[in-house]
């Protein structure tokens, strides 16, 4: 059974566009957190790792996918993420800490603005320019 | 700035000759064989109203929408097909009412190449051009987001060319369910988003302050819609 993560875990969206953040003044975009076509978003949890070791997971995870290289990460801790009555659930593929955001609701108009909301809460962290091409 | 549109015209009794440089609202001639007689058939904002107009755009999806094209031919748009960013398939009937006042139904098809048609006048539909063409194919953000269609395109383009001068200007950026989003950012809780499918809406999702926010949507057609204005003006005036 797929395991429901802890409100108290921070998570990680890999930000793979240059267009999913707020250059002006570093904050991260709505379109950031809106679910794909299949309902989800997602997400790594990152309890007990640092910058650099989630930089690693992108790199070997998404970068690889995506064939380009990632731009940062958006942390928000899950407790807001469930409060729009949304669920995290752990998918531990392609990585053991890999995780989705779940239960969007139907409507995009409500998926929005929840994605607002939690955009509106999420800190974002840039990889430096010296290692953003980099595999670390 | 030049638009090239290029009629072509796959029966052989509607045969374009020539190939068209118009600057917008300029009109695009094209000859028949049967009278060749030049007709002003579409404008580039005939054209505009035509692809706006459209409730959608994949191959297989029908539409029904008339145009007058001049007081005696009227083009029926049955289905749009956009193969590429810059091109729009249009398949329908002509409408012909001859001297003896007969009416002619002629399939035809009508591809429309858009060159350059978003070297535009301001940042915002450069912008649009610039992150359609970035999104045209699914899964351009490597979580498996949906491309951006045309009708989503145009709708934006239309909505940016709606938006009073004396507003800031928004950021657009592309949604993961294909749509685009126009932003207005003042600062933490306080922005306004308002997205586009092509679908004849206007989608908003604001925050106004620690407490406040909406969601909706309107229904958009040649006009910014009052109550989409007020929002944006809530947010800086």
């Amino acid at each position: 059974m797929e395991e429901l993560v802890s409100p108290s875990e921070p998570t990680a969206r890999f930000i793979t566009q240059r267009s999913y953040y707020r250059s002006s003044d570093k904050t991260v975009k709505h379109n950031a957190y809106m679910p794909n076509k299949n309902g989800e978003t997602s997400i790594y949890r990152t309890t007990g790792i640092t910058d650099s070791e989630i930089y690693k997971i992108g790199q070997k995870y998404v970068r690889e996918k995506i064939g380009r290289s990632i731009k940062g990460h958006a942390e928000i801790v899950t407790s807001e993420i469930i409060k729009h009555e949304l669920a995290v659930k752990a998918d531990p593929s392609p990585h053991p800490r890999h995780a989705n955001i779940i239960d969007w609701p139907e409507d995009k108009t409500k998926q929005r603005i929840i994605a607002v909301e939690l955009a509106d809460k999420a800190l974002l962290h840039l990889i430096p320019h010296n290692l953003s091409g980099s595999s670390i | 700035m030049y638009h090239n549109l290029r009629p072509k015209w796959e029966r052989n009794d509607f045969t374009a000759e020539d190939l068209i440089y118009s600057k917008p609202g300029k009109s695009i001639k094209f000859i028949t064989e049967e009278d060749q007689v030049n007709q002003p058939i579409l404008t580039m904002g005939s054209v505009h109203t035509i692809c706006s107009s459209l409730r959608a755009w994949s191959p297989n999806d029908y539409t029904n929408t008339e145009t007058t094209l001049a007081d005696a031919c009227t083009l029926s748009i049955r289905q749009a097909i956009s193969p590429s960013p810059e091109e729009v398939s249009l398949a329908g009937y002509v409408v012909t009412r001859r001297e003896d006042d007969y009416s002619y139904e002629d399939p035809i098809r009508l591809d429309v190449e858009f060159e350059d048609t978003a070297k535009s006048e301001t940042p915002v539909t450069q912008d649009i051009y610039d992150l359609y063409k970035e999104c045209a194919a699914d899964n351009w953000d490597g979580y498996g987001a949906k491309r951006i269609s045309v009708g989503a395109y145009l709708e934006a383009m239309k909505l940016a060319e709606l938006i009073p001068s004396e507003l800031p200007l928004p950021e657009v950026s592309p949604e993961p369910c294909g749509d685009i989003a126009f932003e207005w950012y003042k600062g933490k809780r306080f922005l306004l988003v308002l997205s586009v499918e092509g679908n004849n809406t206007i989608n908003y999702a604001g925050l106004f302050g620690s407490t406040n926010r909406i969601y909706g949507s309107e229904y958009f057609s040649d006009e910014l819609p009052p109550s989409v204005l007020k929002m944006i003006k809530r947010l800086f005036l």
